[in-house]
């Protein structure tokens, strides 16, 4: 219970700090995604549970700053999030490794998302040049975030189940 | 006669003799033998007091290098604070700049009402061209209105909540303005992309567009008022195949960098969605 509390208070910190600071810093047209990186370094802690409540927090709150469909944010941070926890249970001695490769599969799938919504709704937008532009610039945005985001909430699941070892 | 008294001549000599040396004191006569009586004793004195002074030396220079630390910190934190201070007026001085600017343009336009915002933050998307600002509908600003700064057009009011508002930036891919170019006097739209890119399009094949012309909002549409400056022509692009020509447009707002904004409130875009033939059978 502790952890979705405490999960209010950071998601939306994620939220504001990914609209306010994070947004400022792009690469070409690509930007970091604060929140989805944050998503995945909480769910590959194996002492963490509900990170699916997490994952639906964070798509609220992105969504108030966002004109992007709310859908697009649900579907693809549940997506990250439950890709984020097979990839634990089947590959749970490399937590590094996992990080960053959810991360890297992550961008794509929210990305990729972010495109097929946006033209289904008439927006028009060229998928190689947002590929291009926009998606590859984000990996690697996000995989730089990844590593010290990954540090400070394992830290962080350490405080909220101090009794559990990770699995 | 009466025998003088052994004692009272002792008393008289002891007199004389101290009568005698003050004199030779006074007259100056004793400095070299008090000087040289004296040497020993001055010796101990300095030798005494040197090793006083170093033992006071000894016990409170502890308590000053204390004394200096905690003033040299207290100095240290006095300059961080004036610091922290001249960072801080530096930034309300380019502020208080904007402002001015912002301030002289409204003054310069009196037939609008403006509404001064801040830019508090950006669409977490990279695909859309979005900020956000801290003025909402609680100031009477609502969906449609037109945002500018000093130097142009930044968008269109998108979104509206009680105290902020989201605008839809000119280079946003969704964007659309009905423009005309200043000097030919010729009518087309600009279109954002998610490059940032600002796109002129619907410029008739015979009409010629030199490069640095002025773009300006037409009025057309009834979504922007006219007149508004939007960017340049940076560069041309013309085929023969094509019906139109096209052109990359540099607009003359910052989008990446603004920080404040004006909302024109007295400005009613007109929705003209009903007027356009559907298309479908």
């Amino acid at each position: 219970m502790s952890a979705i509390l405490i999960g209010i208070p950071i998601m939306l910190f994620a939220a504001i700090l990914q609209s306010s600071l994070v947004s400022n810093f792009t690469l070409l047209s690509g930007m970091a995604d604060l929140v989805l990186v944050v998503i995945i370094a909480w769910t590959i802690d194996g002492r963490v549970k509900y990170a699916w409540v997490w994952a639906a927090l964070g798509a609220v709150f992105v969504s108030l700053f966002s004109a992007l469909p709310f859908l697009v944010y649900v579907i693809s941070y549940g997506l990250v999030a439950w890709i984020a926890f097979i990839f634990h249970r089947r590959i749970w001695q490399a937590p590094l490794l996992i990080m960053l490769g959810v991360t890297l599969l992550g961008t794509v799938i929210e990305q990729v998302l972010s495109m097929l919504i946006l033209q289904l709704n008439g927006t028009p937008l060229s998928f190689l040049t947002g590929f291009t532009k926009v998606t590859l610039p984000s990996v690697l945005l996000n995989l730089l975030l990844a590593l010290p985001i990954y540090a400070i909430f394992r830290y962080l699941a350490g405080k909220v189940y101090p009794g559990n070892q990770e699995e | 006669m009466k025998p003088v008294n052994s004692r009272v001549l002792t008393i008289v000599a002891i007199v004389l003799v101290i009568g005698g040396i003050l004199f030779l004191a006074l007259a100056g006569y004793l400095r070299p033998a008090v000087g040289v009586a004296t040497e020993p004793f001055i010796a101990v004195q300095r030798w005494i007091t040197t090793r006083i002074i170093a033992l006071n030396d000894f016990i409170n220079f502890p308590r000053d290098v204390t004394n200096l630390s905690q003033q040299n910190a207290e100095l240290q934190q006095q300059v961080s604070q004036l610091e922290s201070q001249i960072v801080e007026l530096q930034q309300q001085l380019s502020q208080a700049e904007v402002l001015y600017a912002l301030l002289d343009f409204a003054r310069a336009r009196p037939e609008n009402q403006y509404i001064a915002s801040a830019v508090i933050g950006r669409d977490p998307s990279p695909f859309l061209h979005y900020i956000i600002i801290d003025h909402g509908s609680d100031d009477g600003l609502q969906h449609g209105m037109p945002v500018v700064t000093e130097q142009g057009l930044v968008g269109i009011v998108d979104a509206v909540t009680a105290r902020a508002a989201r605008v839809q930036l000119i280079n946003d891919p969704d964007s659309v303005v009905n423009v005309y170019l200043q000097s030919s006097q010729v009518l087309a739209q600009i279109s954002g992309s998610v490059t940032s890119e600002i796109n002129l399009l619907m410029v008739p094949q015979n009409a010629k567009v030199p490069i640095n012309e002025l773009v300006l909002t037409s009025g057309l549409g009834g979504g922007f008022p006219a007149n508004i400056v939007i960017g340049k022509v940076t560069s041309i692009h013309k085929l023969e195949t094509d019906l139109f020509q096209t052109a990359i447009v540099q607009p003359v707002v910052d989008l990446t960098n603004i920080s404040a904004v004006l909302v024109i409130t007295n400005f009613k875009p007109v929705d003209i969605t009903p007027l356009i033939p559907s298309t479908t059978p």
